[in-house]
């Protein structure tokens, strides 16, 4: 019983860690980032050589500057690059804008707009 | 040829792929329309494939100045080939900072040459002007910033 409390264990703390977690600074002040920008995956192919989900434009996602970004290979990354044989190599990312405004993406666009729209509509 | 010269032959070419490419990148452009000058790198470390260690980097290290074009997560051979070695308990990664080509902020105005300082009777300075080597000149801006403390600023692309 206590090897399986101690295995169990281990896989806890593996599961719920991170490997190769690197963060870059530009100095700026960091906001917390935009759901969609938390941890996203970015897809690479052979051992990480191609990137399918990259490079970001850090001044179209980040219009009043980018604070920090930060790479790492979750647990769940490391299972599929593992049972895939490093032929599908995810990392999650993370990006930390700075200032108070971050460009919204084309969906809270739509959404912010509909808004607008029925709000005009109720002054109307 | 033997199936396994055959089977080295791959694995060189796709080392040297790794090595010429880089492995498990992750890349950021901070600005697309800048112009890309030189590109810097620093080895992160962490062990026990990668579970152990977490790097937090300052990119403004890199470009003295200047603006950063790029910037980039990942390995490349020797990593790899460390890695390999020492059975993943350690397993460097790298970091590439690429500046923005140009001069930097603080060669805009040029280096600092002199310093005239003009104060009233009682001593307190009242204007400051600010030659560099380029010739050009500059007022500055005299703030107090305690008792017989002052700050002289001046704007990195405004000289006259």
């Amino acid at each position: 019983m206590n090897a399986i409390k101690a295995v169990g264990l281990v896989v806890l703390v593996i599961s719920s860690s991170a490997c190769f977690t690197t963060t870059l600074r530009s100095g700026k002040p960091a906001n917390a980032p935009r759901l969609e920008n938390d941890r996203r995956w970015h897809h690479g192919v052979i051992w990480g050589i191609a990137e399918l989900s990259g490079p970001y434009d850090l001044k179209k996602i980040c219009p009043n500057g980018w604070a920090e970004v930060t790479t790492e290979t979750s647990f769940l990354n490391g299972l599929l690059t593992s049972l895939t044989s490093s032929v599908y190599t995810p990392q999650s990312v993370t990006i930390r804008c700075s200032g108070e405004e971050a460009e919204p993406s084309e969906e809270a666009e739509e959404t912010e707009g509909e808004a607008a729209a029925e709000s005009g509509t109720r002054k109307l | 040829m033997s199936g396994s010269m055959k089977g080295m032959q791959r694995w060189l070419l796709l080392l040297l792929l790794i090595g010429q490419a880089g492995c498990y990148r992750a890349s950021f452009y901070t600005d697309p329309k800048l112009v890309r000058g030189l590109e810097h790198d620093e080895w992160t470390s962490f062990f026990v494939f990668g579970l152990v260690g977490t790097q937090v980097i300052d990119v403004r290290n890199f470009c003295e100045g200047k603006q950063i074009a790029e910037v980039k997560t990942g390995g490349n051979f020797a990593t790899a080939f460390v890695s390999a070695i020492t059975f993943g308990i350690y397993t460097p990664r790298k970091v590439y900072v690429t500046c923005a080509a140009g001069p930097g902020k603080s060669q805009q105005f040029g280096s600092l040459r002199k310093l005239q300082l003009d104060v009233d009777s009682a001593g307190q300075p009242t204007r400051a002007v600010i030659s560099t080597e380029a010739g050009r000149t500059q007022v500055a801006q005299i703030t107090p910033v305690g008792p017989d403390t002052y700050s002289i600023r001046y704007a990195s692309g405004g000289a006259r």
